[in-house]
This record gives structure tokens, sequence and C-alpha cells, in this order.
């Protein structure tokens, strides 16, 4: 019941979504076919007709909307031998496995660095830690992405500066992608458990005479993790469709790369189809989170009230 | 908790291993700018795609290292004395990639195809040359009535609306390649979007295409001319950031791309690796001569007078352009008299800050009565904004007037120029094909961006177009040219080069003024290579 309610209401978000962006992606002047060097008049008429875009906006949008519905997202007018899907089911595929690894890669460090942080408060591990998350977070993932370049495909060149051909290839993008979200979860983390550790029921279990390693590990920890699991939602969401710039500087074929350029393009199925896409994504993974979060604290219930 | 790790390690070792590349050692790697949209000959109308799309397929005429086409698919040809009939006889023995033959009719069907309404190709418009192309286009006559008729399996007449002395020159452009007939009937759309199962006919077949990231190409030894191509491979990979390219050619990941930022002109010229090559295309700014104060061609001309290049080419430009003081850049011979075109018809504009305060005057602007507000628009780039900036000031110093600039995202600044709603813009031509009518005719168009329609400039267009009297149609050129500038429709700002970076133990490549690298004859040589 509580599922079918949440679908439901995706529908109604996604509707609204391919509403909105329909609208904002027309009011922008300039069309697939402009270009520097202009179509005589006759043969920009002709090109036009023939994708429908002579056609009232309303029925442009009626069409879209039906074809939608039944999942097919129109094919593509920058690139004509393939359909929305057909470029999302070739592109996804290698964003997902770069943005899953960097995903990996963020949680795995950053709660474990957290958990560090706070086990040695205030002592030069914690602050040297805390200094490397505020570059992390500071530092864009362009500059992060060149320094790694300079480093390890010139200075020693051990590892390929960009292209996608194998396992090789993943280890300076995956890097440079997760460096911001490790630095972000580290933070989350060693704020939360050291919240969690003011907590009665820690100092009960430590009056109970429990190490503290004991006491992070099996009693904070849990409960500290509950923001950092609401972090990943969106953040999976986000990795898993690429960055643009990321993709762009190490020339992924990946998704990520084309919610910039096809607007660059005006490649109007591409727009829609990739925003309903992402915003698909987004929606699954927090309804994940949420069916997640009651069992990591059962005093939360699906239905999102906090029992006492 | 443990088991979960197995599986996350399990699960990031596969991801890792699965799809590993293969280096060739002998390979010509050459990054594409972009990801072509399709390698659809008649469809296609960027470089990107018409460069690889000369690799793998070839028309009846081929450019040779002079950029004067060559038999290609065609070893003959025969041509009317009124110059509007050509008769073509094709190579015994041509064959598909697949082995099927190339036959006349395979030309027919794909010439006809460019201008059929219902396939409606962006590059439509560069058949029309060709009797009745038009019509069809416009659903005024039937595919029958087209002026392209394969008589027999090796010979094709082509019937033209007017003589057209570079049709020659048109047969080796892409929209004139041959598409195997059957494959596209069976996938109209799809059939030049994947490298599985798709035909060629060049010197070179397509065995890999990965999307966004990589296309491979290998020799195709049923290629007429198997024996001039020496490569057996030649990769393009894709990257779409000019800081990328570059980057993979100095790791040594490819060996050549095209394009590299300005700002590494030196560095690259120290390391060897940049070079130039010529690119017919003009950088200029047009007015739109219907709108205050451009209407005037005094103001337009104190405008034009009061802008000096010299600067403008060494600080800001750069990548060795030249500049430029009329419309047809150098490079196009001109066929009355075996020079170039440009130096035939010499500089038409001056630089005379004087004379453009002069004009500015007669046309009645002072102290006293200010030039109404004056925008120039160009689309949002660095160049482009150095460019504006630099010419702002020059107006400033050299006719006391403030120009606002503005700049708009790409397409909304096409939009905008091709709709007219501007005062001035900037704009850039590149050639269709060699001959300076790919220039010239842009200004005699119904829709030409600035709004430029003068009877007497289109009658010139319109005679030289129907001569078949080289003499004479470049005399109607000329003057056409000339007038032109007495109306002072653009500021021509340089004229185009191509920089590119290559290795240097890359040989036997051509680089036409087209901005298409021929890779035919393309070789590595080995001495040179470290």
């Amino acid at each position: 019941m509580y599922l079918a309610k949440r679908l439901a209401g995706a529908c109604v978000v996604l509707w609204a979504i391919i509403t909105i962006t329909f609208g904002l992606m027309h009011a922008i002047p300039g069309g697939p076919f402009t270009q520097e060097k202009k179509l005589p008049p006759a043969v920009m008429a002709t090109v036009e007709a023939r994708y429908h875009l002579d056609e009232p906006l309303w029925s442009q949008y009626v069409d879209y909307v039906r074809h939608a519905a039944v999942l097919d997202l129109g094919p593509s007018y920058k690139y004509p031998g393939k359909t929305v899907n057909d470029i999302i089911a070739e592109t996804f595929p290698v964003s997902a496995q770069l943005g899953l690894i960097s995903l990996f890669l963020a949680i795995g460090a950053g709660v474990l660095a957290g958990m560090a942080a706070a086990w040695y408060k205030n002592t030069w591990i914690d602050y040297t830690m805390m200094v490397g998350a505020t570059l992390g977070v500071s530092v864009p993932s362009f500059i992060l992405a060149a320094v790694l370049i300079q480093l390890f495909a010139f200075t020693w060149p051990i590892l390929p500066a960009a292209l996608w051909k194998g396992p090789a290839y993943v280890v300076l993008p995956a890097l440079a992608l997760a460096a911001q979200p490790t630095a972000f979860i580290m933070r989350l983390t060693r704020s939360s458990l050291l919240d969690a550790l003011g907590q009665d029921y820690i100092r009960t279990a430590r009056s109970r005479g429990i190490g503290t390693r004991s006491l992070i590990c099996h009693h904070a920890l849990r409960n500290a993790l509950l923001p950092v699991v609401s972090y990943i939602g969106p953040l999976a969401a986000a990795l898993m469709t690429g960055s643009f710039i990321v993709e762009t500087i190490f020339a992924i074929p990946g998704l990520g790369r084309h919610f910039v350029t096809s607007i660059y393009n005006r490649d109007y199925t591409v727009i829609l189809g990739i925003t309903i896409f992402y915003s698909f994504l987004i929606m699954m993974m927090n309804l994940l989170i949420d069916v997640i979060y009651p069992l990591l604290d059962p005093r939360i219930t699906m239905d999102g009230k906090k029992e006492g | 908790m443990k088991k979960l790790l197995l599986l996350l390690s399990c699960l990031l070792t596969a991801v890792l291993f699965s799809g590993c590349g293969i280096q060739h050692p002998d390979t010509v790697s050459y990054v594409l700018e972009a990801e072509p949209s399709r390698l659809d000959p008649a469809m296609t109308t960027a470089l990107v795609e018409s460069n690889v799309e000369l690799q793998i397929f070839e028309g009846l005429t081929r450019l040779d290292d002079d950029d004067v086409p060559q038999p290609a698919l065609a070893e003959s040809w025969d041509i009317s004395p009124d110059g509007k009939t050509y008769t073509f006889h094709l190579r015994p023995g041509i064959e598909w990639s697949d082995g099927t033959p190339i036959t006349a009719d395979d030309i027919e069907y794909s010439w006809k195809r460019v201008v059929d309404p219902d396939v409606a190709s962006e590059n439509a418009y560069m058949l029309f040359c060709i009797d009745k192309a038009e019509d069809y286009f416009n659903k005024k006559a039937s595919a029958d009535a087209v002026g392209v008729k394969a008589v027999d399996d090796r010979t094709l007449v082509v019937r033209l609306k007017e003589p057209t002395p570079y049709f020659l020159n048109l047969t080796a452009f892409h929209c004139y390649y041959p598409v195997p007939r059957k494959l596209v009937e069976a996938k109209p759309d799809t059939w030049a979007a994947d490298a599985d199962g798709m035909v060629c006919s060049g010197p070179y077949k397509i065995v890999s295409w990965n999307h966004s990231s990589e296309i491979e190409v290998v020799k195709n030894d049923r290629y007429w001319d198997a024996g001039s191509v020496i490569l057996d491979h030649l990769d393009f990979p894709i990257s779409d950031s000019q800081a990328t390219r570059l980057t993979l050619v100095e790791s040594n990941q490819a060996n050549m791309t095209v394009e590299p930022p300005p700002a590494d002109q030196e560095r690259l010229e120290q390391m060897g690796l940049y070079k130039i090559a010529p690119y017919l295309g003009a950088y200029y700014y047009v007015f739109n001569v219907q709108k205050k104060p451009f209407d005037d061609v005094r103001v337009r001309k104190a405008f034009a007078l009061a802008v000096q290049r010299q600067g403008l080419m060494k600080y800001i430009v750069r990548g060795e352009k030249e500049a430029a003081y009329a419309w047809v850049p150098p490079g196009l011979k001109d066929k009355a008299t075996g020079r170039d075109f440009r130096k035939e018809g010499g500089n038409l504009i001056a630089e005379d800050p004087a004379k453009a305060r002069q004009l500015l005057k007669e046309a009645g602007y002072d102290d006293q009565h200010p030039l109404p507000e004056v925008t120039l628009l160009f689309n949002t780039n660095e160049m482009h904004k150095a460019v504006a900036e630099a010419l702002q000031a020059m107006w400033k110093e050299n006719l006391g007037v403030d120009v606002n600039i503005t700049n708009q995202e790409s397409k909304v600044f096409m939009a905008t120029r091709a709709q007219g709603d501007y005062q001035l813009a900037r704009a850039s031509w590149i050639a269709d094909y060699i001959d300076p009518m790919t220039f010239l005719d842009v200004f005699a168009d119904d829709e030409n961006d600035a709004q430029y329609h003068n009877p007497a400039y289109n009658a010139l267009i319109a005679k030289a177009k129907a001569s078949n009297d080289e003499r004479q149609r470049m005399a109607y050129l000329h003057e056409a040219e000339q007038i032109l500038f007495d109306d002072c429709v653009i500021i021509p700002l340089y004229y185009t080069t191509q920089p590119y970076v290559a290795q240097p133990y890359i040989k036997g490549y051509h680089w036409s003024p087209l901005g298409l690298v021929d890779f035919k004859k393309a070789y590595i040589d080995e001495s040179e290579r470290k």
C-alpha cells in the first residue's frame, strides 16, 4: 500500500517535470537545426516537417507524453540513427560503472576516515583529516582531475590520461569523482558519531564498562550512520548518471555529458528523456533509502512516523 | 558484513576487468572533436562526420594533394560543349566492402535520395545545380525528372541546370558519395549509426564504433586503389574537450588532433608538434543593412575604416591567421588568369581612421548629434569576446563612439542573427567547395544575414552562374565582390587557418582547405619515431 502510494506520487511528479522541462526548453530560442551556416528556408521547412517540429507546440507535447507513457522517449535529433532509449542504454552503464566505483570508494574511505577522526578527536590525526576533508570539499573536480592527469600520466606515466578502454582507465576519473563525496561523508560521519557518543544510552553503556572500540562499532555507529545513509540516496543517483566535467575531461562515453550537450544541441527529446530518467532514478533511490531506514533504526516506520 | 565486503570486491574486480582495449603500434590515431551524429554521407553536415566519411567512402572524384579532382569511382568523364551535360564512366570492377558491385544505379539512387523531400537532407541544396533537383525537393517535379540517369551499370549521365565549372569538385563532396542502396532501403535511418553491418567504399572500412569513445577503421581490401593504401589501422578516439585532445596526443595515446587550445601554441611550437593547414574561411562582422544607423552606407564605411587589424592578429587572434581586406580568401584560383583570385582582386577595404571620422560627420553625426545606441552581438566564447572588446576600443578611439557588446549562447545567437534582429554581429563562413562562388553567392541569397538585397549584385551572381566561360565568370565575380565593398556590407577581419597537432612521424596525409584530412596515403615513418 505504502509503495503503491509512493509510486503513484512519483508518476505525478514525473508528469510535472516533463511539462515544466518541455515548456522551458521550447522557450529558448534556436532549434536542433539552427547552425552557423543557415539552411535555405525551403530546406529548413522540409527538415522540420520531417521531425514534426512544424506542428503546434501543444500537439508536440501531447504526442510526447503519449509516447513517454509507454517508455518510448523518441528519436534523437542530433543522433538521428539513435533513439533516446538507445542513448541511455549505451551510456548509462558506463556512468553507472564509474559512479558505483566512486560511490563505494567514497563510502568506504569516508566512513572509515570519519570514524578515525572521531576516535582520535582533537589530536593531530583528527586535525589532519579535517584539513583534508575541507580541501576535498572545496577543490573542484576539474582541478583535481588536472592534477591527477599531470601526476599519473606525465610525471609518473603509469596511467592513461583519458579514454575508456579498460580497468586502468577507471582509476583517475574514479578518484576525481570520489574526492568530494568522500570528504563530505567523512565530516558527516565524524560529527554525527561525536553527537551519538554524547547521548545518554552511550553513557549508560560506557558505565557498564564497554570499551571505546566496541562503543563506536556496535552502539554509536549504527545511529550515527543515519544521516550518511540519507545523503547516499541522492549521491548515488548523481554519481551513477555521471558528471559532465569528469566525463568531458577523461573522454568517457557516459550519460553525464548529455545533460549539458543536449541543451547546446537543442536535442529536445534527449533533454526530456534524460531529465525524466534522472528524476526517476532520484525518486527510486530515495524510496530505497526510505525502505532501508527502518532496518537501521527500528523507531522509524516506512510511513515516516517516528514511534516513541 | 564480511560477506558484503567480499561481494563488493568481487563486483569491483568484475567491473574493472570488463572490456580491455587493444592498441595497435602501427596505428595512426586522430582524435575527433565530437561524436559523429552518424556516418550517412547524404545526411551529415559537420566536419567531424565528413572527415570519417572521407576515409570510408568515395565519390566519382577525389581531391588530390593539390585539391584538384581526380578520377575515383569514375575513371573518366565527358563534358558537353555547353558545360551542362556530364557523362561519367565508372571504373570496372568497383565493389562495396561486402563484395557487391558499385553501379551507376547506386549513384543515381544516392543522389536522388539527397534531394528526396521525404528524406529531408540538410545537404539537399548542394545538389540543386542538377537539373530539376530543386523542383523535386520542393515537390514540383517527380524523381524521374531529376537530371541524373544511369544508362547502364557503368555509365551515368548528369544534366545540370547551369554550367557549373566546379561540378567535378562537388562530386568529391560527401553528399555526392554513393550509399549502399539495399542496406539504406532496409534500414533508412540506422544503417550508418553503428559499425555492425555497415558497408563502405573508401580506402578504409569501419570495424568498430564505440559511441562517444572511439571509431576504428581498417584497410579496405576491396577498394579499387587498395595498392596505394599503406596503413592497416586507423583509429579515431573522440573527445569534445580541446584540452583532453591535446593531452591524448602529448601522452602518446593518440598522435594527431585538430585545433589545440590557443594558449598552448608556443609550447607546442617548441616541441615541433604545432602545424597549420590552409583553410578556406573568413571571420567577419556583418552589418544589418536595414537597421539604423547601419542603413546608411557612410556609417557602415566609417565603422569599417576605423578597424585596424595588425595588432588584433598579433595579440588576440594568433594561430597565424591572415588579416582580411576583402571577402574571398586567398587559396582559390582565378581560372581566367591562373593566379590567385585574391591577388587578382587585391584589397577592397582600407584602414583609415581620419576618413572614417569624416564619413561619420557627413552622415550627420557629431558631438551635438551623437550616434544612436549601437550593439555588437556575438556568441559566447573567449576569443570572440576578446576580438569584440578590441574593436569596441578602436571605435571609441578612432570614431569617438561607444559601442555596446552583447553575447548570447550559440544557438540563441544564430537564431537572433538569422531573424535579422541585430545591428552588427560576428559571423564566419567556411567554403563548401573550392570556387570563389561559395563565398560570393552568400549575399545573393534571399535571406542572407545582412538583409542585403542589391539587384545589381544578384544579377552579377546569376550571370556568373549561367556562364560557361571562365574569363567572363571570373570578371562577374570580381565585379560582384567590388559591389559588396562599395556597399560595405561586412567588415572582414581575418582569413582562417586550421591549426592542428601531429607527431612528426605521421606522414602522407593531406589536409584540404575545406577542413578535411585525407588519410588514404598516410603512413608512419619508423625512422623518425623514437
